[in-house]
């Protein structure tokens, strides 16, 4: 799942009692998007930590 | 010889659940498999148990008191237990729940919890609809089979800490947890507990931090919202809980609350917002009687994640403006206590944590 770290949100999260990578961790704190998996990133929506990012795959128009 | 058993106070903890059905255990079957929040305190301390006990020389015995004139009566007491710890999303709130017996949910999910006279219950003791009115099983844990469990457990008291040069900025909790439930009895409050540890869920390790204090407003003498640089903050909360009744059990029927209080202090800078000047002067707000609107936000003010909480508060202060003097210059010592303000709440308080109170 695609989520982006809410900025000046995530200093306040234990980064060893989260789900998600260090590496990841590191770039949702400066605001970056992440692609991770669904259950770390549901853990880190839950805390209002990030915001889910929509997929922008469309079906190609049939002509 | 004697046993080596070593209990650290590190190895002892308690949790808390809530109840469904005022002052009865979730889980009295044997073992308690019930799913209770380790609280995040250093050291759990004991359950006292309140009750009556009479002591007299019985006329005839001569000099010595007998064994048989003692009387040990368990019904009709209390139990209470003192907690402190660093606040968390859920423990801030559920402990607030616990003390002002009030909680509003919106969003996913913010909890406000406001002392004004008309949302608090006045009483407890009836039925339970989705973890209101709040009450709870607390289970204190020192060793397998060795618990004790105390039901219909409120809060009586708690104190909201914030200081920027303790525990690093974190806002502690402390205060007293009390039962009206003091007769053990199979299905209530009872001792020799055998908690399945395994089911509990941890302690949270996010916490709130005053240093994340976006957001820090008092109106002052002739000028209204201006912003204080803090150095501490401490609001105590009491409900005055009196148990009522008895069952069959000699357990309480209900608990009632004759007034909700709450007091503290602000420490704050004597700076050019805050002094002894005509248009700013602290001391002419104490002179006047003045009613002040006082507004502490954590975090950007939109309480939106966890760690983050606005206190909004409606003061009076109750003595002369001490000084706090240091290094840092002289700071006002604010001692105050939370009034009604016509529609506006006494004080106020909310917090981010996702998960409804039905959860706890």
């Amino acid at each position: 799942m695609k989520i982006k770290g809410r900025e000046n949100k995530l200093h306040r999260v234990n980064p060893n009692s989260v789900l998600c990578d260090v590496d990841s961790f590191g770039k949702l704190k400066e605001g970056q998007t992440v692609d991770i998996d669904e259950e770390a990133a549901s853990q880190l929506l839950d805390m209002g930590m990030a915001k889910k990012i929509k997929s922008n795959n469309k079906k190609k128009e049939s002509k | 010889m004697a046993d080596t058993r070593v209990l650290p106070i590190s190895s002892v903890k308690y949790g808390l659940k809530a109840e469904t059905t005022f002052g009865t255990g979730l889980d009295s079957s044997g073992a308690d498999g019930t799913a209770y929040l380790t609280q995040p305190v250093v050291q759990a301390q004991k359950p006292t148990f309140n009750i009556h006990r009479e002591s007299r020389l019985l006329s005839g015995r001569g000099s010595v008191k007998n064994a048989a004139d003692t009387v040990v009566n368990t019904r009709g007491g209390t139990v209470t237990m003192p907690f402190e710890m660093l606040a968390t999303p859920r423990t801030l709130a559920q402990h607030l729940l616990l003390v002002g017996q009030e909680n509003g949910q919106s969003g996913s999910i913010v909890h406000e919890m406001e002392i004004d006279g008309s949302s608090n219950n006045k009483s407890i003791g009836g039925t339970i609809t989705s973890g209101l009115p709040h009450s709870c099983n607390l289970a204190y844990y020192p060793f397998a089979s060795e618990g004790i469990k105390v039901c219909g457990v409120i809060v009586s008291d708690l104190t909201i800490s914030g200081d920027v040069a303790a525990n690093g900025g974190l806002i502690s909790l402390s205060g007293n947890y009390y039962s009206g439930f003091s007769s053990p009895v199979s299905t209530s409050t009872s001792t020799e507990v055998d908690f399945t540890v395994a089911n509990w869920a941890a302690a949270e390790t996010t916490y709130i931090n005053v240093l994340d204090a976006d957001t820090r407003t008092l109106d002052v003498d002739d000028a209204s919202t201006l912003t204080f640089i803090m150095k501490s903050f401490n609001f105590n909360i009491s409900n005055g809980v009196n148990r009522v009744g008895f069952d069959t059990n000699g357990n309480a029927e209900a608990y009632v609350f004759p007034e909700y209080v709450v007091t503290g202090d602000l420490t704050i800078k004597y700076d050019d917002q805050f002094n002894y000047l005509a248009t700013n002067n602290v001391i002419q707000d104490f002179l006047d009687g003045d009613t002040l609107s006082l507004a502490i936000k954590i975090g950007d003010g939109t309480v939106s994640s966890e760690g983050e909480m606005n206190i909004l508060a409606e003061i009076q202060y109750t003595g002369d403006p001490g000084q706090d003097i240091s290094e840092a210059g002289i700071f006002h010592t604010l001692p105050f206590e939370c009034v009604q303000n016509s529609s506006t709440e006494a004080f106020k308080i909310t917090t981010f944590k996702n998960e409804a109170v039905t959860v706890w």
